[in-house]
């Protein structure tokens, strides 16, 4: 049973198994991989993989003013999206990921990979973020095997 | 001894029971360190706004703590946090999912700007077509949107740790908030509160602790979750809320969750003149025959004032003089509790309109004293009149009934009378405390306490100036001409023993605007002041000639002519950014890192402020909390006792000796310390009083607070200005 339970864990779990799971919040699982020092927020989504498309990917951009500004209400000052790109992969579903950084309520700069992914049978949200290091946008796969 | 205590306690029940119902934050005030314990049962048994409370939650003045709370505003803030903090805890993502909600159906609904959103939250076709709009908003970007609870999340989650490290688990959630909702959300809801508590929901200040909490919790919980008031919180603060619809209903509902289950049965309403049937909205349209208006306005039937016990139950007649004394925001408030909804401006209007009917005349002048009408001296034109007067704002028949049932349109006759005759008994009763033995009147040190406390007599002279002056600003208030400068000259000299610089100042400031002569006033001020300074050097320990002088220098300073210059030996606040001696802290004690450090800055905040403001500076740009309380904590241990400033316990054996030495030197730790200037890392540049009561919670808060506070009532006492 519990090693049934294992695999069907190991085969739905779409992040490298390096992320521990951490605090817990009402729609929010946090994950941390604690060496390379990188925060994990997964959350589930209502997006279908219709709706990942280019059009969807131009209207949501135009919305990285509106988060910036009322991110500071939220613990995360100056949100920058510095790229963004929408891959689309037969075998992987689509993902919208975006790169940039925000200033913590330390005044820490913490840089982020945000991802919007969706495969015609499931979606999901994850957002990457680490005070260390800086993402590549083109190597989300290093954080993120769907 | 026992005969006149009991007498005394006899006395102070009977004439509290009959005396002018006043604010009690008024008589509150710390700096009169009164007898809060007397002055709470005085109060509720006194104060119109606790008449309706339900027993179980009327608070009792059991103790001196329970009195006191009875005006300590920043408990509600408090006592809200202490509600919501489980609300927070369970919900801190839902919370920010509920805002970010919002912000996708304003965002895509361009509802944008400041006007379109008061119209959204307020008008709900706007609204719907707003929300049709917004939700054509694409999937993606409403995900995207979303995302913003998961940064929150994840932010939130960094903090939660550090904070439960520092903090503990109890106050880590709303600790791990930092600048994340504090300052836009719970900051303004605890503003919030106050507001409602103390402009809205006069009761609230009658209910016991438990009591309060429940009420409090109750408000919290209506006031978080529909996501129009959050919102509006949000965008445009604690004014914001008001406009939104919904808004009044919620608090008159809140209002009556406090009252009696059983309300009394509705008083007799209001009656004609020499009738002793009650008659009723209807009888605007009756054949009851018009009388006569009284040749003087009559009191109102009153409670005997000679058989006033703790135990008396209320009557109709009480309730009806109760609702017909308040003033034009607590009958408004009232209005809304009888009628159970929220009050249109022209409603409002009416209800104020039909109030005056009997008390001014056409022109909205007021009727000499002995021409007014109220309860029992009515017209029937009266009666017709304010039925007139509610119909035509849209009242139905059953509202007006109700509101002239209960008193709620009407006034009681000769109300101003019957104030002018218990000001007198007041001020008699401070007149007989002044000619009386001198030698009760003082403070009363304790010195293996170091507590410094009133005599009971200060304490019952106090109280009967306060009454004296609230009655005779009264009447002032109501009459024109000789008759008001007369009484507001009688209401300044019954304040100067108050020992409350509010109803000084209102007195004063009441004698101006009724055409009292302000040379004169200033003069005879400054010859008393000359006349008590030589009596007290003569009898020092004299508590009401200290009262007096306290009183006399207040008008001297703010009516007199302006004073030469003195060089003061305060030093001036330097404000400063950063710190130029970077004092060294233990990031987890929050201690100094060697006794020296610690040395320097206790001199320093008796002298020239130059290392005790690095250090504080330094506290506060600190990454972890600790450095500041543990700073703060260890000022509030070196310079004050139980809250009192030290200086005031060591050397107040005569405590009119060595003022000026003692008053430099609390304004000197006020300089360096409360309002020391700080920057903290947003970027504020504020004192450090400020960026505490901010950052501090629970009994660090409350030191802190209490300590501020004696500090300024000693400043003011020693006539300095905090």
């Amino acid at each position: 049973m519990l090693i049934t339970l294992f695999v069907s864990y190991v085969h739905a779990f779409i992040i490298p198994h390096r992320f521990t799971p951490a605090e817990q919040f009402d729609g929010v699982t946090q994950y941390q991989d604690k060496k390379a020092k990188i925060d994990l927020s997964v959350s589930p989504s209502k997006l279908t993989f219709e709706d990942l498309t280019l059009q969807g990917v131009d209207e949501a951009s135009k919305l990285f003013k509106v988060k910036a500004e009322y991110g500071e209400m939220f613990g995360f000052k100056k949100w920058k999206a510095t790229r963004h790109k929408l891959f689309d992969d037969p075998n992987q579903g689509r993902s919208w990921v975006i790169e940039g950084n925000y200033e913590s309520l330390q005044g820490k700069v913490v840089h982020f990979l945000e991802i919007y992914w969706a495969t015609p049978k499931r979606s999901q949200e994850f957002l990457f973020t680490s005070e260390v290091t800086a993402f590549d946008l083109e190597k989300y796969t290093e954080v993120f095997k769907p | 001894m026992r005969l006149f205590f009991l007498s005394f306690i006899s006395f102070f029940f009977v004439s509290t029971a009959v005396a002018e119902c006043f604010p009690i934050r008024r008589i509150m005030d710390p700096s009169s360190r009164a007898n809060f314990k007397s002055l709470c049962q005085a109060a509720v048994k006194c104060d119109p706004a606790c008449q309706g409370i339900e027993t179980s939650k009327l608070i009792n003045c059991s103790s001196t703590q329970e009195a006191n709370s009875l005006l300590n505003t920043e408990n509600i803030g408090r006592k809200f946090l202490t509600c919501a903090r489980a609300f927070f805890v369970d919900s801190m993502v839902d919370l920010a999912n509920t805002i970010i909600g919002l912000i996708k159906s304003l965002v895509g609904a361009a509802v944008d700007s400041v006007t379109s959103i008061v119209r959204f939250m307020t008008d709900s076709d706007f609204r719907a077509r707003a929300l049709g709009r917004g939700n054509q908003m694409s999937e993606l970007a409403s995900a995207f949107l979303s995302g913003s609870a998961r940064n929150f999340g994840t932010e939130y989650s960094k903090n939660f740790t550090a904070a439960r490290k520092r903090v503990g688990i109890i106050n880590a959630p709303l600790a791990a908030l930092g600048d994340t909702l504090v300052k836009p959300f719970i900051k303004m809801v605890t503003d919030l509160m106050s507001q409602i508590a103390h402009r809205q929901i006069s009761q609230f200040r009658c209910l016991n602790s438990a009591a309060k909490q429940e009420a409090i919790c109750a408000m919290a919980g209506g006031l978080i979750m529909p996501p129009a008031v959050l919102f509006s919180l949000l965008k445009a603060g604690a004014n914001g809320v008001r406009g939104v619809r919904g808004f009044e209903g919620l608090m008159t509902n809140a209002r009556q969750t406090f009252a009696a289950r059983t309300r009394p049965t509705p008083p007799p309403s209001l009656t004609l003149s020499g009738r002793s049937s009650t008659t009723t909205a209807s009888a605007a349209s009756s054949t009851v025959r018009p009388r006569r208006p009284a040749a003087s306005a009559q009191p109102a039937p009153s409670t005997p004032s000679s058989t006033p016990t703790r135990t008396r139950t209320k009557t109709p007649e009480d309730e009806l003089r109760r609702v017909g004394a308040l003033d034009d925001t607590a009958r408004l408030t009232e209005a809304e509790t009888v009628l159970g909804r929220a009050l249109t401006q022209e409603e409002k209007k009416a209800i104020l309109d039909a109030h005056y009917i009997g008390i001014k005349d056409a022109d909205g002048n007021l009727l000499p004293l002995a021409e007014r009408r109220g309860f029992g001296t009515y017209e029937r034109a009266d009666i017709r009149q304010k039925a007139e007067q509610l119909y035509g704002a849209g009242f139905s028949r059953e509202e007006v009934r109700l509101l002239m049932e209960r008193g709620v349109a009407g006034a009681p006759a000769g109300d101003i009378a019957q104030i002018m005759a218990e000001a007198a008994e007041a001020s008699a009763r401070r007149q007989s405390l002044l000619a009386g033995d001198p030698s009760l009147l003082k403070y009363t040190e304790y010195e293996n306490r170091r507590v410094v406390t009133a005599s009971p007599e200060i304490k019952e002279l106090q109280l009967e100036s306060y009454t004296a002056s609230r009655g005779y600003q009264r009447v002032a208030r109501e009459t024109e001409g000789a008759e008001a400068i007369e009484a507001s000259r009688r209401a300044i000299d019954a304040s100067t023993t108050s020992m409350d610089p509010e109803v000084i100042f209102e007195s004063v400031d009441l004698y101006q605007r009724k055409g009292g002569d302000m040379n004169l006033l200033v003069s005879t001020n400054k010859t008393r002041l000359d006349e008590l300074k030589t009596q007290a050097s003569q009898n020092p320990n004299n508590g009401a000639i200290r009262d007096e002088i306290f009183a006399r220098e207040q008008i001297q300073r703010k009516f007199g002519p302006p004073e030469t210059p003195v060089a003061t030996p305060v030093p001036e606040p330097v404000i400063v950014a950063q710190p130029k001696t970077m004092f060294g802290f233990n990031a987890n004690s929050g201690e100094f890192t060697s006794p020296n450090l610690r040395t320097l800055y206790d001199r320093s905040i008796l002298t020239d402020s130059t290392k005790s403001r690095d250090a504080l500076q330094t506290a506060v740009n600190a990454q972890t909390n600790a450095p500041l309380f543990i700073t703060v904590k260890h000022t509030l241990d070196t310079f004050f006792d139980n809250g009192w400033p030290k200086k005031v316990h060591t050397k107040n054996s005569n405590p009119l000796l060595d003022r000026d030495a003692e008053l430099r030197s609390l304004q000197t730790i006020n300089q360096n310390f409360f309002k020391a200037i700080v920057t903290n890392n947003t970027g504020f540049t504020r004192s450090l009083s400020q960026e505490y009561r901010d950052r501090a919670w629970g009994g660090n808060y409350q030191a802190f607070e209490r300590a501020e506070r004696n500090l300024h009532a000693r400043i003011r006492e020693l006539g300095g200005t905090p």
